[in-house]
């Protein structure tokens, strides 16, 4: 049913398949963006059939694929949901090696999912955000308790069955003065990588309780969550950071910046339970929208990835986001640590898709950058000559501002001075 | 027609399809800039130079040999390690230590 893809180039390739198995939750976190984790309704086996189809002979998949269970909670559907579907895309994906992740809350694991997990090697993440007095301050079930302990329950299952896992925790204002205490319960706690989320304001999350935050607060809890992971005996992988070093250590003054699959079509594909095709930031499947469609750009009952581009709002949607990533290029000093932000918290927090920079570009990628940057020049003896360089460019840029536009010759615009000829 | 050659004919569009309407979105994107953007930062800011400096340093140490990796910082040493796994910092001539790097580097689970 597939087709090789060996000639696809990576930034053509669909880098990640969301699929949503259910929207439904058995939880309610109130800082939740989904907004509709009470229906319980379940992906049928024609639209999983469907979607690898779609998927496989779209001449945009590699040797590798991963896919993402996600978009409500996936352990909500029956165990044998799962051991019908990697049957069923395992049949549609010959010759491509396949990547299954979930990303639970953890409340429902038990000893059968993790001989699941076991068997299919798939990779886990376990929704979790510090101490219990910390985690139910939002992480409730239905009935408003807290759910830490049976969180952790899922989680003491997962490390005596050996599996790996890694933890994301969402950042609220109640976190920012326990740095320590979150710290240490992550370092006990045994996942071999801990994301940390901003609350954002997303989908039916319209408020977060970081935008009354001061910028000094957040920064000073990942100042501190930082310090303690270079001192602490045992290294504590923290994705933010992670990225920082990454980003540090492979930027370039003369090469085009690292892509970023939030901003391309189909770098991230996401399908609902229903068989709607999204694309972009994965939190817009299923958001509201009446400018947009409610962000479903077809369906893959009816139609494929060639209907998307088709699908005008598509293209508009599309067009705004690529004028998000230029507004980025040419206004943003981290442009080359982040390719362009984030679609969906541009749209929430700023209305606009074309817009620029977030509370997600503040906190997320420019302080953990600004914090590993710091130490690295104090370490190396070069924050006093780094200043100095950095206050003479300063004024050349304010000298250079008028003429900016015609001045930007960059690898990145050259690309797009190429795309423009090609033009059709 | 056969099943291999729709399929190759279907990746060729799918995929030019995409490039066309991102450069179409350039064009328009451009437009929409002119109206709503302050170019305040050039391209390459100080913070890619901040990168770059800490890179060259960084390098510069790991060429001497009498560097010894489990006496490093351990910011430098995760910097090395994904300075060597994302980018091509092992094409270095002066990464001929990175072996006995690597070794250290495990004590950090990578």
């Amino acid at each position: 049913m597939r087709n090789a893809q060996s000639s696809t180039e990576p930034e053509d390739a669909i880098d990640l398949l969301i699929l949503q198995p259910t929207p439904f939750c058995n939880i309610n976190c109130d800082y939740c963006y989904l907004p509709d984790r009470s229906n319980a309704k379940r992906m049928p086996e024609s639209v999983l059939d469907q979607t690898m189809d779609m998927v496989m002979n779209s001449g945009l998949v590699n040797d590798h694929l991963s896919i993402v269970w996600h978009a409500g909670e996936p352990l909500a559907v029956p165990l044998a949901f799962y051991e019908d579907a990697f049957a069923r895309i395992a049949a549609r994906a010959e010759g491509v090696t396949i990547t299954h992740s979930i990303q639970t809350n953890g409340t429902i694991i038990d000893q059968r999912w993790c001989d699941l997990f076991a068997k299919h090697g798939v990779s886990i993440g376990v929704s979790v955000d510090g101490p219990a007095f910390i985690h139910d301050r939002h992480r409730k079930d239905r009935l408003a308790h807290g759910t830490h302990a049976k969180v952790m329950r899922g989680i003491e299952l997962l490390k005596s069955n050996a599996i790996p896992f890694h933890a994301i925790a969402v950042v609220t204002a109640d976190s920012l003065d326990h740095a320590d205490e979150i710290f240490d319960f992550f370092l006990k706690l045994g996942a071999f990588q801990i994301g940390f989320n901003i609350e954002e304001l997303e989908g039916i999350h319209s408020t977060s309780t970081l935008s009354s935050a001061a910028h000094e607060r957040v920064s000073a809890f990942f100042r501190r969550i930082y310090e303690l992971q270079q001192h602490a005996e045992t290294y504590l992988p923290i994705r933010e950071f992670d990225r920082a070093y990454q980003a540090i250590a492979n930027v370039s003054a003369t090469q085009p910046a690292r892509g970023n699959q939030q901003n391309l079509p189909f770098g991230i594909l996401s399908v609902d339970w229903d068989g709607s095709i999204s694309t972009f930031s994965p939190e817009l499947l299923g958001a509201a929208s009446d400018k947009y469609a409610n962000f479903a750009f077809a369906n893959v009952r009816s139609g494929d990835l060639a209907a998307c581009l088709d699908n005008p709002v598509f293209v508009g949607l599309a067009t705004e986001i690529e004028a998000g990533v230029q507004n980025c290029e040419r206004s943003c000093a981290y442009f080359a640590f982040c390719g362009g932000g984030a679609p969906a918290n541009k749209f929430y927090e700023n209305g606009d898709f074309s817009s620029t920079e977030t509370m997600y570009c503040r906190h997320s990628i420019q302080l953990p950058v600004e914090i590993v940057l710091a130490d690295l020049e104090k370490q190396l003896g070069l924050s006093g000559a780094v200043k100095r360089k950095a206050e003479t460019e300063a004024a050349h840029a304010m000298n250079l501002m008028e003429g900016l536009k015609v001045t930007h010759d960059g690898p990145r615009q050259r690309v797009k001075d190429k795309l423009v000829q090609i033009r059709f | 027609m056969t099943n291999d050659s729709n399929e190759n004919k279907n990746k060729i569009s799918l995929t030019e399809r995409i490039r066309k309407i991102t450069s179409a979105a350039l064009v328009a994107g451009t437009l929409l800039i002119g109206s709503s953007a302050d170019a305040a930062i050039p391209p390459n800011s100080s913070v890619v130079d901040r990168a770059v400096a800490i890179q060259d340093v960084l390098k510069n140490k790991m060429a001497s040999d009498t560097i010894a990796a489990e006496k490093l910082p351990r910011a430098q040493l995760l910097l090395a390690h994904w300075g060597n796994r994302w980018g091509n910092w092992d094409n270095w001539n002066n990464w001929r230590n990175w072996n006995k790097w690597r070794n250290w580097a495990n004590w950090l689970n990578f």
